[in-house]
């Protein structure tokens, strides 16, 4: 059996870094990690990268969605065969997971070797939650689906929010572990023997074509400067869901990862795929015309702009 | 050089003459002795149409493919094609289900035809492009909605206008793929073609359209082309809202004038282009009557921010020496005014009879189209009868007239219509570049008929 944890949460709650956790607690276990992203860019595959795991990256929409399921049916029977004992999917920020039962009976009967479904770990971001719920329909299936929820970013709200946050969760799934975390530090081991096996049932996921969001992909051939660059995403940021990505700029290669008002550019000397920023634009097509009137001089000269 | 004019122009600068830019459609094959049909599938033919039409018509820019179905066809609509026009829609695969196409329908560079295209436009450049800018067509958002979804988009632009901005959205996201495709494959200019424009109130564009388009607009440049709005129809009033979506430049046809439309396009500081009369001027016109078209728009206009067009594709039979004594013109006005100093051109007033609207014995729709299968807007306002005969037999008739037949632009004159297309009943103008609901048609002949 390969045991099977899905790691849900809406853009920058922090499952990239829960996920980076979880491959080092079970280092010396055989893993295999499905990551899913909107953008086209494989921006998470990098920064998980680690010699000896299976990656499969599943970009252009939540594979939940019927625009990619195909894929992501094909990647778990693939992956069933490569003797891993462990598979972690980190589904994309919007991922509506209702719909997972439905998948691993599908995927059943041509698998080589059965997938235990021990649940799924919704990570909430304790700042932007009560925002973002009415919003996105996608929210509350995830946090419905889950078997455990971490709370995360705590150390950015006060206790009164925090328990509000916890009081809505508890509301949308009664039987749900929650944890309250900052950075996603917590025991690893506890938390996913804490995981409440879901009773699996079948439900329609809210991830149709329609839900998707707009996904804008900035890339460069050249070495950007730096400080435009961060004026430019700072201008934007408002009206992102999430940016993500990685830059050759005149201070060396930087990690770039924002959230709404939250923007970190961090150095960065790991694998480098190029430069490519994933923007999942919270205005629609709109923020086409947005980048493409806050990119200026140099960097105008140099970034293309694509979706 | 011709393609520094028309960049000049296009960036608002100041030339030393007006642009030419020939919309050579499928008249391009005629050049050579091919269909319509031939020089859409074939690349070589269709590159030796292209390199005829530059030999002859010395253009200082031209459009590469003018056909508005590449991008439906690759999402699924069928088309109906011609040797003397472009292809027509003939299915609309949405028409049925109120859904937004996947994502994974979006084209790619080996998607339909698009190979093809690619191809021919790369060689082009190579031949022509460093003296002629080129232009790449692509389907506007709106149009291509309406190519998916069929008429019913008018009827949920009222009930569900949500529905339509997603879908025009969408649209908008293939626009600016396709368009990412062109430039990268040499083209100059991208020109967002939507003829359907015209036929929807400036509060509705607002509200359903002017994002998707603006941000096809804002992309354009952003990779350093230069962009057009290319309308059809009667735009008057929508040139307003058109100037405020932000692109390079906008191309109108006959039904526009010119003069009030360059005041407002001249307050935004945009380029216009247009609009010598496709069929009474370059299909059935003489040279004098085409040199006096072309001469009268330039001596009426300043001639900053403009190019002397077509008002839209030019008719495939268009006789060569037309477009030539046009070419002619634009190049060297001065030479034309003399030549056309004493010309007057003769109307050509077949007798036609109108019917005895008061005595019918059931309400007559007719519908007066520039070309009901080849210009957008026309097929759609007759779609609007044909979807919905069924519910008015009984009560109704209805007939088309097209704008290339003589006849009918006899009977068009002795009505009185100045746009096309134009929908009357028993004999009075109702709609006049705008397609109504289905209600709003059905409750009208209702109307006539009980008043009886």
């Amino acid at each position: 059996m390969i045991d099977l944890i899905l790691l849900t949460g809406f853009l920058g709650a922090g499952k990239t870094t829960l996920l980076q956790s979880l491959l080092s607690e079970f280092q010396n276990e055989k893993i295999g990690v499905i990551v899913n992203e909107f953008g086209e860019a494989g921006i998470d595959g990098t920064l998980i990268e680690q010699n000896g795991i299976r990656i499969h990256e599943l970009n252009n929409g939540s594979i939940f969605c019927a625009c990619i399921k195909e894929n992501f049916l094909s990647s778990l029977i693939a992956l069933s065969a490569r003797d891993i004992r462990l598979l972690f999917i980190e589904a994309s920020g919007l991922a509506d997971p209702a719909n997972m039962a439905q998948i691993l009976r599908t995927v059943h009967a041509k698998t080589e070797v059965p997938y235990d479904y021990k649940g799924s770990i919704c990570i909430v971001d304790a700042e932007t939650f009560s925002d973002y719920y009415s919003l996105l329909p996608a929210l509350h299936q995830q946090v419905a689906c889950s078997g455990a929820i971490l709370v995360n970013k705590a150390d950015l709200v006060g206790a009164g929010a925090l328990a509000d946050v916890i009081a809505s969760l508890r509301a949308i799934n009664p039987s749900a572990a929650i944890e309250v975390t900052t950075y996603c530090r917590t025991d690893i081991r506890k938390l996913i023997d804490a995981l409440n096996a879901p009773e699996l049932q079948d439900a329609e996921s809210s991830n149709t074509p329609e839900s998707r969001p707009k996904t804008v992909v900035l890339s460069s051939e050249d070495v950007l400067p730096l400080e435009p660059l961060r004026r430019f995403l700072d201008q934007i940021k408002a009206d992102t869901y999430r940016v993500k990505g990685f830059a050759e700029t005149n201070k060396g290669i930087v990690y770039i990862s924002g959230l709404k008002n939250h923007l970190e550019i961090l150095p960065w000397d790991g694998a480098f795929p190029g430069t490519k920023i994933v923007i999942i634009s919270a205005v629609g097509i709109q923020m086409v015309s947005r980048i493409a009137k806050g990119l200026s001089g140099e960097l105008k000269e140099k970034v293309k702009v694509s979706l | 050089m011709g393609r520094d004019l028309v960049l000049q122009a296009l960036r608002h600068e100041q030339t030393d003459r007006v642009p030419w830019v020939p919309f050579a459609g499928v008249h391009a094959g005629k050049l050579k002795g091919y269909t319509g049909e031939e020089i859409l599938k074939d690349p070589d033919k269709f590159l030796e149409s292209l390199l005829e039409v530059n030999k002859l018509y010395m253009p200082d820019g031209m459009p590469v493919m003018f056909d508005l179905q590449i991008e439906a066809e690759i999402l699924g609509c069928d088309l109906l094609w011609s040797k003397d026009n472009p292809p027509s829609v003939k299915s609309h695969p949405l028409a049925a289900e109120k859904t937004i196409p996947c994502r994974c329908k979006i084209p790619t560079k080996e998607s339909g035809r698009i190979p093809m295209i690619l191809d021919v436009m790369r060689r082009l450049k190579g031949e022509i492009g460093e003296k002629t800018a080129l232009y790449g067509l692509v389907c506007g958002p709106f149009t291509l909605a309406s190519h998916l979804r069929g008429t019913n988009i008018f009827m949920d632009m009222i009930k569900d206008p949500a529905y339509v901005k997603e879908l025009v959205d969408y649209c908008a996201e293939i626009c600016i793929q396709m368009s990412d495709f062109y430039i990268e494959a040499g083209m100059d200019v991208i020109a967002v073609v939507d003829p359907l424009v015209s036929q929807i109130s400036p509060k509705h564009i607002e509200a359903m359209l002017s994002e998707g388009f603006t941000a096809a607009f804002d992309f354009i440049r952003s990779r350093g082309a230069l962009s057009c709005f290319f309308v059809c129809g009667n735009a008057s009033k929508q040139i307003d809202v058109m100037c405020k979506m932000n692109p390079d430049g906008i191309s109108v046809d006959e039904n526009v004038d010119l003069k009030a439309a360059k005041e407002i396009t001249d307050q935004y500081n945009i380029t216009i282009g247009g609009n010598i009369p496709l069929t009474t001027t370059m299909l059935w016109g003489t040279q004098q009557d085409n040199m006096k078209a072309v001469i009268d728009i330039m001596d009426s206009l300043d001639h900053h921010n403009l190019i002397i067009s077509p008002g839209c594709d030019m008719p495939y039979s268009t006789p060569l020496e037309n477009t030539v004594a046009v070419a002619q013109a634009v190049k060297n006005p001065d030479d034309a005014r003399k030549m056309i100093e004493n010309y007057t051109a003769v109307v050509d007033d077949i007798e036609v009879e109108l019917p005895d609207y008061k005595n019918l014995d059931k309400v007559l729709i007719e519908l007066f189209t520039l070309d009901p299968e080849q210009c957008a807007a026309c097929t759609y306002m007759v779609n609007s009868v044909v979807d919905i005969y069924d519910e008015i037999k009984d009560i109704a008739d209805y007939k088309v007239y097209k704008y290339f037949i003589r006849e009918d632009i006899a009977r068009t004159r002795k009505m009185g219509l100045e746009n096309l297309p134009t929908m009357c009943i028993n004999g009075e103008q109702k709609w006049v570049s705008i397609i109504p609901s289905k209600e709003e048609l059905i409750g009208e002949v209702r109307k006539y008929y009980e008043a009886k």
